[in-house]
């Protein structure tokens, strides 16, 4: 299909337009319908971007696939139309796509004023996330991010929780304060390309990929992007903002919040931090992996005093998102996989965990852990499924987590040790035990034991999940399952785009092993893969790629050792 | 003495009925008496400057981008007048904005009861102010531009003669700009001393050889002394920190289409003549007027963004913000003077254009809530009103977030520009300076969205509408939201020759 991509963005905005000026105020079930069927439709449309993979050559070779133009937009300052995906922002369009139609999907009890707005509002924001994710120009990429955050504010602002005017404009400024100084390294990045295509510059992401940026020049480019991104991701120190949003957020604000807004920054670093400024990504490390570090450490240990359970889960946003960067800052092809895989993970197992806490909010008006206590009997479905995705969440072999942690500790023990310490692993793996240790108290406060709070009883008993709410669970839960038992066909098509990356990066890691006078022998393990998960990855994989099979058996074994 | 080239007289069509058509509102004025007019002097001034609207776009795109014509000149050849793109888009400029005042005006005059032909006259008579000072190339034809703009406009500022706040204000405007005219003239006067000549042009070739020959050093001390004293005088028309006093409590206390007016036409024509003066005769001193600027710059930026945080009163805020946004334009200019290429210059133009409409649609909305004993110029008479105007509302978001720089609203292309000059030409400070108030600014505009559509109403009267203000703000509105599908356009039209030394 021709254009999809575009169709995928502007739907949900030609439909909020739709909803803006035919739909009165009053018709909130219309309205309600109307916005998760378009959602819905969305996300069906999005569909052929998963099938369509097999027959896209073009992906093989590491290229932009259903790319359209680029079309000049701006002629006379280079700003150009151009849509396309790889296989990881594919990845992330199916997220966002998905999470769009559980957001709205959900809303439809816990949002009871203002019902055409916020409607409107999800809609909005559903165009600037996907035109994000497709953007392949830097103009366009900029307008989508920002376009993007107008929605959010609101979402948060009108209906949001009792501190929700601080939330909503600490995000705005926050993230704003980061994505201008983005936008200084985006023109200086700019003012380079002249050289390349013919003196006139140009924002279109493929002549941006030829640079041969001088190292210095890129550090200080790479510090404007850090900014913008790690804000956005929230690295360590810039992470204040995302408690307040969460905390506050309606539940589909938090999913959206937490299953694709984050990504962004994940995505950025990964889409133009990595393959542009490689030598300043090098000499940034150790920065990065400190700063991830601690956010695995310090999300976790804050996440374990948490009374609330949305603030919890929040916290544990950073930590696993601490994780993301940890695999991506590894530079090895497993790490970066792992990384991205996680990034899908935090999305599914998060978002699911702040529908679930809707959920039980929606009947007692109450997050506070204390306020529970032997909810398993009185909701046994939904402790049920709070119990996988809680399993999902800490990392559980044959659940999602895993897969995408496993990745990550492949790709940092096989990272060249000149880049930064093997120590590395050790904080990761008590960042693990620590997310068990939060996620399970939790659970064991909140689900067992007598039921102690007599109000709980009088809300919640008899009033299990509804249909409704195991409809919008279930994909999650059959996803987390899934990417848990057969992660191969998700990793599959993020490959090539990470060959395409590593292509960048793997040179400047070359340079600086020269300059240090270290000899690239250990370096040949990089090879070996995460592969065989179960018994059927294995043979999908033998399938697949036949000349991979070989190298099967020694990281299946590294799995059984954690 | 003085020379008109005949054959060139038509290109100064604009000028010409814009002077007739003030001349004949003041005669009106005089002969049927203020009451009977009214509205048909609102439709007859809207109408002569739309007819000189025509005019202006005409000659606009029937002279080339890097034409130049001397239309006037005086002894010894040097001209005082030109006719180029730069100015000719200045002119434009200013009608518009001109014309959506009037269209603002009609609900404010109504309100106040207040209606005089005199308002039109002095507007018309300002706006040709204006377009002296966007095409004058020596210092004095300059200055008689200016005056005329000025002289108006302090009328115009303490229109309503019964409020006290509006003639304290106007007052502290006169009493300021009078100042600034008397530093301008002094500086005239030490320039002619040293150079025995106002033209710019020639200004420029003797700052160029005295430059050349010893450095800046051999820059006579009252040579530039009278340069600075030129320069500071421009900035107290555009009200750059620190000579910014004026504009506050002038824009609080003025009638708000009155306000609006000044926030945007004059300014432009500050801009107008600064580009002028500085990049036409003082180029050669660009070495020192970069860091100088630079610094007002920032200032600015700095404390405009952090003063508007401070304020309860919308119109004192938008008075700040739109000393925040002189900085940025000013980011502009000094991006054009450092790098001495039109880049910044078309960043400024544009500028200027989205500028008027975001800014004069902001006002327009304060206008909108008038009514029933209330200003509507306090943040807190916005509360609510999502839920009393819808519309009006989501008007206001439209400007506030075009004002804000927030894609994909025209205030962001402005800034983005200003941006790319001054990214280009390595002013690094001025750009993080301009990136990092500009979220700043964010926190205050968004305190009227936050009232408008997070709290509940307290005052719950209809407001009264008024058609040609729904007609202004829509205009307004429209251009912000879809200017960004109409970019490589207006950059066309903005495109100039390489007109400056």
């Amino acid at each position: 299909m021709p254009y999809i991509l575009s169709l995928l963005t502007y739907i949900p905005l030609a439909a909020a337009l739709i909803v803006i000026f035919f739909v009165p105020k009053d018709k909130t079930r219309f309205i309600k319908y109307f916005a998760t069927g378009v959602m819905l439709l969305d996300f069906i449309l999005s569909l052929p971007l998963w099938f369509g993979w097999w027959g896209a050559s073009s992906q093989a070779k590491g290229m932009w696939v259903f790319e359209e133009g680029p079309f000049d937009w701006i002629k006379s300052i280079g700003v150009k139309y151009h849509f396309g995906v790889d296989g990881m922002s594919v990845l992330l369009v199916l997220l966002t796509t998905l999470l769009g139609v559980l957001a709205a999907w959900s809303s439809w009890k816990y949002i009871k004023e203002r019902e055409k707005e916020y409607y409107v509002w999800l809609l909005i924001l559903q165009t600037g996330m996907i035109g994000v994710f497709c953007s392949l120009d830097f103009f366009l990429f900029y307008v989508f991010w920002e376009v993007m955050l107008v929605p959010m504010y609101f979402l948060i602002g009108i209906w949001g929780g009792p501190n929700k005017l601080y939330a909503a404009i600490k995000f705005f400024l926050y993230t704003l304060a980061g994505s201008v100084l983005m936008l200084i390294g985006i023109l200086a990045l700019y003012f380079q390309t002249g050289a390349l295509n013919n003196g006139q510059n140009t924002f279109d992401l493929d002549v941006i990929y030829k640079l041969n940026l001088d190292p210095s020049f890129q550090w200080w480019i790479f510090a404007a992007f850090f900014v913008g991104f790690a804000i956005k991701v929230p690295m360590f120190p810039f992470h204040t903002w995302l408690p307040d949003a969460h905390v506050e957020a309606p539940t589909a604000g938090s999913v959206i919040l937490a299953g694709v807004l984050l990504k962004m920054g994940t995505y950025g670093f990964y889409r133009f931090s990595l393959p542009i400024l490689p030598d300043a990504t090098i000499k940034w490390i150790p920065f990065l992996m400190i700063l991830s570090i601690i956010g695995v450490i310090y999300g976790a240990m804050v996440s374990l005093v948490q009374k609330d359970m949305k603030k919890l889960v929040a916290y544990s946003s950073v930590s696993h998102l601490g994780f993301c960067m940890a695999g991506m800052f590894a530079l090895t092809e497993a790490g970066i996989k792992g990384s991205i895989l996680q990034m899908i993970n935090h999305g599914i197992s998060t978002g699911a965990l702040f529908l679930l806490v809707g959920i039980v909010y929606e009947r007692t008006h109450t997050r506070m852990i204390k306020e529970y206590g032997g909810l398993a009997k009185l909701m046994p479905v939904y402790a049920a499924i709070f119990m996988v995705i809680t399993l999902s969440s800490i990392g559980l072999p044959g659940l999602n987590g895993f897969v995408g942690e496993i990745l990550i500790l492949l790709g940092a023990y096989h990272m060249p040790a000149f880049l930064f310490s093997k120590s590395l692993i050790f904080f990761l793996v008590s960042g693990m035990v620590l997310g068990a240790a939060y996620m399970l108290w939790m659970y064991q406060r909140v689900f067992f034991g007598e039921v102690t709070n007599p109000h709980l009883e009088e809300h919640v008993k008899g009033n299990d999940m509804n249909w409704r709410e195991i409809g919008y669970m279930a994909p999650l839960v059959l996803l987390a399952v899934w990417i848990g038992l057969y992660p191969s066909p998700v990793i599959k098509r993020m490959e090539p785009s990470i060959k395409t990356v590593m292509e960048k990066v793997t040179p400047a890691i070359d340079r600086l092993r020269e300059a240090k006078g270290i000899k690239p022998a250990n370096n040949v393990i990089e090879k070996k893969e995460w592969k065989s998960e179960t018994p059927a990855a294995a043979e999908d994989q033998g399938v697949a790629a036949p000349e991979a099979g070989a190298e099967n058996a020694a990281p299946a074994q590294e799995h059984k050792g954690e | 003495m003085f020379s008109l080239h005949p054959s060139f007289l038509h290109l100064l069509t604009p000028e010409i009925a814009l002077l007739a058509f003030a001349l004949i509102f003041l005669v009106l004025a005089a002969i049927k008496g203020d009451r009977t007019l009214r509205t048909g002097s609102l439709w007859l001034s809207l109408l002569s400057m739309g007819f000189v609207l025509f005019f202006a776009v005409q000659l606009l795109f029937a002279i080339p981008p890097d034409g130049q014509t001397v239309i006037a000149q005086t002894v010894g050849g040097h001209s005082c007048m030109v006719i180029d793109r730069f100015g000719q888009i200045f002119k434009a400029l200013f009608l518009l904005g001109g014309m959506l005042t009037l269209l603002l005006s009609k609900k404010e005059l109504d309100e106040e009861n207040a209606w005089t032909g005199e308002y039109f006259a002095l507007l018309l008579f300002s706006i040709l102010g204006m377009m002296v000072m966007a095409s004058g190339t020596d210092l004095l034809t300059l200055w008689v531009g200016l005056e005329t703009m000025a002289l108006s406009v302090y009328v115009l500022a303490a229109y309503l003669r019964r409020k006290e706040a509006s003639v304290e204000g106007a007052l502290k405007y006169f009493v300021l700009g009078a100042l600034s005219s008397g530093f301008y003239l002094y500086g005239v006067s030490f320039i002619y001393g040293a150079t025995s000549t106002i033209h710019l042009e020639s200004i420029r070739a003797q700052l160029g050889i005295m430059i050349a020959k010893g450095g800046i050093e051999s820059v006579p001390f009252h040579l530039a002394f009278g340069l600075i004293l030129l320069v500071v005088a421009l900035l107290f028309k555009i009200a750059i920190v620190p000579f910014h006093f004026w504009t506050p409590d002038a824009y609080e206390g003025a009638t708000t289409p009155i306000t609006a007016f000044m926030s945007v036409a004059p300014k432009a024509a500050g801009f107008a003549m600064l580009s002028r003066i500085v990049l036409g005769g003082l180029v050669p001193l660009h070495e020192i007027l970069v860091p100088l600027l630079s610094l007002t710059a920032l200032l600015t930026m700095v404390w405009g963004n952090i003063a508007a945080m401070l304020q309860g009163n919308v119109k004192r805020m938008l008075a700040y913000s739109s000393i925040a946004h002189a900085g940025y334009i000013l980011v502009g200019f000094i991006a054009a003077l450092k790098a001495r290429n039109n880049e910044g210059l078309t960043a400024m133009l544009f500028y200027l254009f989205v500028y008027i409409f975001m800014n004069i649609g902001a006002f327009g909305v304060v206008i909108a809530l008038k009514g029933n004993g209330c200003e509507g110029d306090s943040m807190d008479h916005f509360k609510g009103l999502f839920h009393r105007k819808p519309w009006l509302a989501v008007l206001m978001i439209f400007f506030l977030l075009s004002l804000g720089g927030i894609p994909p609203f025209a205030g962001f292309l402005g800034k983005f520009f200003i941006f790319m000059a001054a990214v280009h030409s390595g002013l690094w400070v001025l750009a993080v300076t301009l990136a990092v108030t500009s979220v700043i600014s964010i926190y205050y505009y968004y305190r009227i969205v936050c009232n408008m559509f997070l709290h509940e109403a307290e005052i719950r009267e209809p407001l009264t509408g008024s058609a040609p203000l729904a007609v202004a703000l829509s205009i307004c509105a429209a251009v912000n939201l879809f200017l960004i599908l109409f970019v490589p356009k207006t950059l066309a039209v903005m495109q100039m020759g390489k007109i400056f030394g």
